[in-house]
């Protein structure tokens, strides 16, 4: 990787190359578009244009002259001080000035994005709640596909692109005051801003509003626009938890309605008809004119009053059902379990808790709710089906509490919503949410983080004697008397709570909404608890771009990696656990490229984006920081990366150091002090941990691997010596051999004379001997066995016992009929000879003659003394 | 279903149906008659899917056959002549939650009924029709039917019937919407049981034709079928009918048919010299006509009430206040 090493030889070609930055950050990756377009348009388009291309490029990154080397003196008085800035965090007297603080800087891979009109991003969203659920895009993918649609290649087509896009700016610049909106409306408006803003002839302002209001009618009637601010990720947990409970609430109701009206006609069936219904006028006017003819209204109407139907449930039944029904119709109320466009009401009953006592008491309540609903539930089931024992019921019911209810019914109810701020945790809220989420409860914790790291004194004014911290040595007016540390709680407690191994847990910044919506939507259909740790920061200000690129910049500096664990997707970490959504995350650290010029020359950097970058642009650290000039930089100076590699004794030497460039673009190396160092090596710790969790570079297996490969190679080597070892022994043993026979051929062949062909024969190699075949192969042999065996059994029937098909039989009845004490029909209800004995042998002839079938064979007689045996035995032969 | 399914619902006991359980009166029928051959595998297919007898209906019309819902211990109806489908389809519109059988004989049918036996296949409720095709009107003492064979002596042919028999199968093939169709003969009772069954498990009307021996007016039309087992050929497939070894042994003549194949189908419905036994047709995707119109919500007398005042309001005269 390259350095921009001061030392970098002078001179190079003359490139022009514009110094662009447009890879950075993944979940950033559309940033680098920025709105106007290229130039090329004939005078008249670029006139119409003149106000949508206002933006400027920013000013090219760039190194600072080489200056005259440094003597040994100079270099080494360098590094005294900023080894003393590195230490304890004093500013030396030649750094004093404002010029080395670093509030104007920003980090170099940040630099591309500093002017947020210039920028598109994931803001403002795009939610709508479509056919397949809730959904969110960036407005940017929204405007991106009406560009596709309808703006065509050609430059007029270019032009109403451009179009678009300041609309889109012009959104953005709305929502950044109103925070949200609906689509339609904004659009509307920045459309119309964007066209009394360009310079246009009448009727081409005309062309131009009926095409954009073409475009415009191709918008999604419904969805809301939101703009990057702090209420996100809590309006977007509350839509989809809205849309996830709609559709589960229409499911739930229709069986309610369903259940309620048939429990509704078990009552109604002995319902009565009004006394009015039984007088005589009634009864005449109810019967028509023919029936009257032949009807006295007067009897029929004593008739009807007087028989008063029995009442057909007895008065326990019927209060059952009563109660059941009451209770049902209560919670419908209660939870709005009605179906879609009749008035769903109940969404307060939803509305996010802010403490954790009260999100337990809410979820005490709806414990209590459901467990009535489902003991009312069952019991209606149980009446509708007239299934309802009282011997067996009533005490089944008199007991039923909450552990009577299954995982699914547990979460028929919609979940609590707890939010809670990471800035405003209190301790006794720290004891409850850890108690939540080891339980089994469902609620939905949403964890906003607004802020990463904080000063060790604002967590614990006790802590003012940092061990590392030389207090001798501080200087009052400077800040640095506030040593850094990890809040503990925001960057612990996501990570506690997937330790807890039963609730759902999703680490992430806004940065990437599209990740966080799914998130909870998988986290809100989880039976047991979830939280969703959420990065918004807090001091960004009311620019939305600066808080979206500082909730990106986390994400990509591993202060807040991108996780999430789901435990029902099984038992093992591969499964339930995944670090996916972290940027490059099969790194220690992401790196991008970067282009810089140097003496007029387009260079290519790998930069490493460590959490000390991350940390240079709080405003809250900026005293942790020296931007230090060219003219300044000693040899020892090192990349912050590198510098957390090297070991703990080499790292003496050495002084890290960050790039960070100013508005006119020039790159400052920009020193950190310890502080920030060793926080940026917790941070990288505790990535490595996580990514060992995910199956990335874990050391566990990396040591197994290690272990094995020299196992292995031993082995490989000891086998390649015994096979070399075998080989140089058989060699030596056929050359043995071969000047044997030589020796032997050439003797025979003087031996006898002229006849060069004699050969001495070689001795037949005794072909092996044949394997004795075993005598009786006990595969073989055995099988026939048994076949004849069955041969020999199938012969021994010999039809001399009578016997039915039975599985044949067409159940006709007509064997029964001859002899029911004889014949009976199995539990198929198919015919079998139940008791030979208790009938004669005519009858079974008979019945085998009768069957419609032939499946009854009658044998030989039983008892020899029955008279007309002959005959019988004739008759019987052809069913034998 | 989501929330609240099988699971709410309390079973402490486990009840189990027996073949007794659906058995009611002792058949009426003749001795050696094919309907008790059909009844027996009935009432073998209810006990193994365990059909709860008050959920289970049999419907019938006239006929020998149509007594067959008196010999079932579970809910049933004796309609009128050929008019046991219409009803069968009201039953199912009203209550889909019960299991439809329908039992009628060949006049029932094919004669009479034909009407509502064409429209009952077009509307495709989920039903099972077994029709009992002996061939006769045997309940009036031997009437041709529209199924007699050519040349069948009978009281109202004494010189013989003059046409030939019509095929209810083909009849059945070629009218829209139909999804099943098989074909059986009540003395092989494997098959016939089978064949029952998986007409059951189709979702759709499901027709059956099967040959029954009447053996007091028809006792040899079936001869040829009964006596050579190979003019039966077994029409077998992974997806249709599958035949144990005994009965494979027996019925050599077999024949791999998918029932997907509607051209196959209706060539075997024709087979002249052979009669072909099993599943013939079977689509699973043509739709029942009660999914289609059965309302989405289901309507208390107090909403219709409600409804219906909402739109009278719109006539009454308001009194001046």
């Amino acid at each position: 990787m390259k350095t921009l090493d001061q030392n970098k030889p002078n001179g190079g070609d003359n490139g022009s190359a514009a110094a662009e930055n447009d890879a950075f950050l993944n979940t950033l990756t559309a940033i680098g578009e920025e709105f106007e377009g290229k130039g090329g348009e004939t005078a008249t388009a670029a006139a119409e244009d003149s106000t949508l291309t206002a933006h400027k490029e920013s000013p090219l990154l760039h190194l600072p002259e080489v200056p005259p080397a440094l003597t040994a003196t100079e270099a080494s008085n360098h590094f005294a001080n900023l080894l003393l800035f590195f230490l304890s965090g004093i500013r030396p007297k030649a750094y004093q000035k404002q010029d080395y603080r670093i509030d104007r800087l920003t980090p170099v891979l940040l630099h591309a994005y500093r002017d947020a009109t210039a920028v598109r991003y994931h803001f403002p969203l795009f939610l709508s709640q479509g056919a397949e659920g809730l959904a969110c895009q960036p407005l940017k993918s929204l405007v991106d596909k009406l560009a596709e649609t309808h703006c065509a290649a050609d430059d007029e087509g270019q032009r109403l692109k451009r179009i678009l896009l300041a609309v889109e700016s012009r959104i953005k610049s709305q929502l950044d005051q109103s925070n949200t909106g609906s689509l339609k409306q904004q659009w509307q408006t920045a459309a119309d801003a964007v066209l009394s803003t360009l310079n246009l002839t009448a009727e081409r302002r005309k062309d131009i509003a009926a095409r954009l209001n073409t475009i415009a009618e191709t918008l999604p009637d419904a969805g809301e626009l939101y703009a990057c601010h702090p209420r996100v990720p809590l309006l977007l947990l509350q839509n989809a938890q809205q849309s996830a409970w709609d559709t589960h609430a229409t499911r739930l109701a229709k069986e309610m309605h369903e259940l309620i009206f048939r429990l509704e006609g078990l009552l109604g069936s002995e319902a009565q008809p009004d006394d009015p219904g039984r007088t005589e006028n009634h009864s005449e006017a109810a019967l028509s004119d023919p029936a009257l003819g032949e009807l006295d209204a007067d009897i029929f109407a004593e008739i009807v009053s007087e028989s008063q139907p029995v009442s057909l449930l007895p008065e326990p039944r019927r209060e059952r059902i009563r109660a059941a029904r009451e209770v049902i119709a209560q919670m419908q109320k209660k939870y709005g379990l009605v179906e879609p466009g009749s008035g769903r009401t109940g969404a307060a009953e939803n509305a996010p808790v802010r403490t954790c006592r009260e999100a337990l008491n809410r979820y005490y309540e709806r414990r209590a709710d459901l467990t009535a609903f489902f003991k009312a539930v069952r019991i209606a089931r149980l009446e509708v089906d007239n299934r309802y024992r009282e011997d067996k019921h009533d005490p089944y019911f008199a007991g039923f509490n909450e552990h009577y209810l299954n995982h699914r019914e547990m979460t028929a109810f919609p979940p609590v919503i707890l939010h809670l701020q990471s800035g405003s945790l209190n301790d006794a809220d720290k004891a409850l949410l850890i108690e939540i989420l080891a339980s089994d409860m469902p609620v939905k914790v949403l964890f906003q983080i607004d802020q990463i790291c904080e000063s060790a004194a604002a967590v614990d004014p006790s802590v003012n004697s940092h061990p590392g911290r030389q207090d001798s040595l501080t200087e009052p007016h400077t800040n640095s008397s506030t040593a850094l540390a990890l809040n503990a709680w925001t960057a612990r407690l996501p990570q506690m709570a997937l330790n807890l191994q039963n609730s759902y847990v999703f680490q992430g910044a806004i940065a990437d909404p599209e990740a966080l919506l799914e998130a909870y939507q998988v986290g809100l259909a989880f039976e047991g608890p979830a939280l969703f740790a959420v990065y918004h920061p807090r001091h960004a200000g009311d620019d939305s771009l600066a808080q979206y690129i500082n909730a990106a910049a986390a994400l990509e500096a591993r202060l807040l990696p991108g996780f999430r664990c789901q435990p029902d997707l099984g038992s093992g970490l591969a499964e339930r656990f995944s670090i996916g959504r972290t940027p490059q995350n099969d790194r220690r650290w992401p790196e991008n490229e970067l282009h810089y010029q140097e003496d007029s020359t387009t260079e290519t950097a790998m930069m490493a984006f460590t959490a000390a970058d991350f940390l240079a642009q709080e405003e809250s650290l900026s005293s942790q920081f020296l931007a230090v000039p060219r003219t300044d930089w000693p040899p020892q100076m090192l990349p912050v990366s590198e510098y957390l590699d090297l070991s703990e004794g080499k790292r003496n030497e050495k002084i890290p150091f960050i790039l960070m460039a100013g508005e006119d673009g020039l790159l400052w190396r920009v020193v950190p002090t310890q502080d920030v160092i060793r926080l940026t090596y917790q941070v990288a710790a505790n990535w490595q941990a996580l990514q060992e969790l995910g199956g990335i570079n874990n050391s566990h297996v990396a040591a197994v691997l290690a272990a094995e490969k020299e196992r292995l190679e031993t082995e490989k080597a000891r086998e390649i010596s015994d096979l070399s070892e075998q080989h140089h022994a058989e060699m030596a043993q056929t050359v043995g051999q071969l000047t044997e026979e030589i020796v032997s051929r050439i003797a025979a062949g003087l031996l006898s004379e002229g006849s060069a062909t004699a050969m001495p024969a070689a001795p037949p190699v005794p072909r092996p001997a044949p394997k004795k075949a075993p005598a009786a192969s006990p595969a073989e042999s055995p099988a026939p066995a048994p076949a004849e065996a069955e041969v020999e059994e199938e012969e021994a029937l010999s039809f001399d016992e009578p016997y039915i098909d039975t599985p044949l039989c067409t159940s006709c009845n007509d064997c029964i009929n001859t002899n029911k004490a004889m014949f009976a029909y199995n539990e198929n209800k198919q015919a079998i000879i139940k008791d030979i004995n208790a009938g004669t042998f005519r009858q079974l002839v008979e019945a085998a003659e009768k069957c419609p079938v032939r499946i009854i064979h009658p044998g030989k007689p039983k008892h020899p003394d029955e008279p007309g045996l002959e005959e019988l035995i004739k008759r019987a032969e052809k069913f034998n | 279903m989501f929330g609240i399914d099988t699971e709410s619902i309390v079973n402490f006991e486990q009840d189990y149906y027996a073949m007794e359980d659906y058995q009611s009166n002792i058949p009426r029928w003749c001795p050696g008659c094919g309907d008790n051959a059909i009844l027996t595998s009935v009432q073998k297919l209810c006990r193994d899917e365990q059909l709860p007898p008050e959920k289970t209906v049999f419907v019938s019309g006239i006929g020998c056959s149509s007594r067959f819902p008196h010999y079932m211990k579970t809910y049933g109806f004796h309609g009128l002549h050929g008019r046991a489908l219409p009803i069968a389809e009201g039953v199912k519109m009203h209550r889909p939650d019960l299991h439809v059988f329908v039992n009628m004989g060949d006049g029932d049918c094919c004669s009479i009924g034909t009407a509502h036996w064409i429209h009952a296949i077009r509307y495709n409720m989920n039903i099972v029709a077994m029709m009992h095709d002996n061939g006769i009107y045997g309940l009036t003492k031997k009437q041709a039917s529209p199924t007699s064979p050519r040349g069948l002596k009978s009281n109202t042919t004494p010189q013989g019937a003059f046409l030939d028999a019509l095929n209810p199968t083909l009849t059945t093939l070629s009218v829209t919407n139909v999804s099943f169709v098989a074909q059986v003969v009540e003395w092989i009772p494997e098959v016939l049981h089978n064949v029952i069954k998986a007409a059951y498990h189709h979702h759709g009307f499901a027709f059956i034709r099967i040959m029954q021996r009447c053996p007091h007016f028809t006792p040899t039309i079936f001869n040829e079928l009964l006596q050579k087992p190979d003019n039966i050929m077994m029409l077998t497939h992974p997806n249709g009918l599958q035949l144990s070894e005994g009965v494979g042994k027996l019925y050599k003549n077999q024949q791999e048919h998918d029932p997907s194949d509607m051209v196959k189908a209706r060539e075997y419905a024709t087979l002249s010299d052979k009669f072909a036994v099993g599943i013939l047709y079977q689509n699973e995707n043509v739709p029942c006509y009660e999914d289609i119109r059965r309302p989405k919500r289901i309507f208390t007398p107090e909403m219709r009430q409600e409804a219906l005042e909402k739109e009278f309001d719109k006539f009454s005269v308001q009194p001046a206040s």
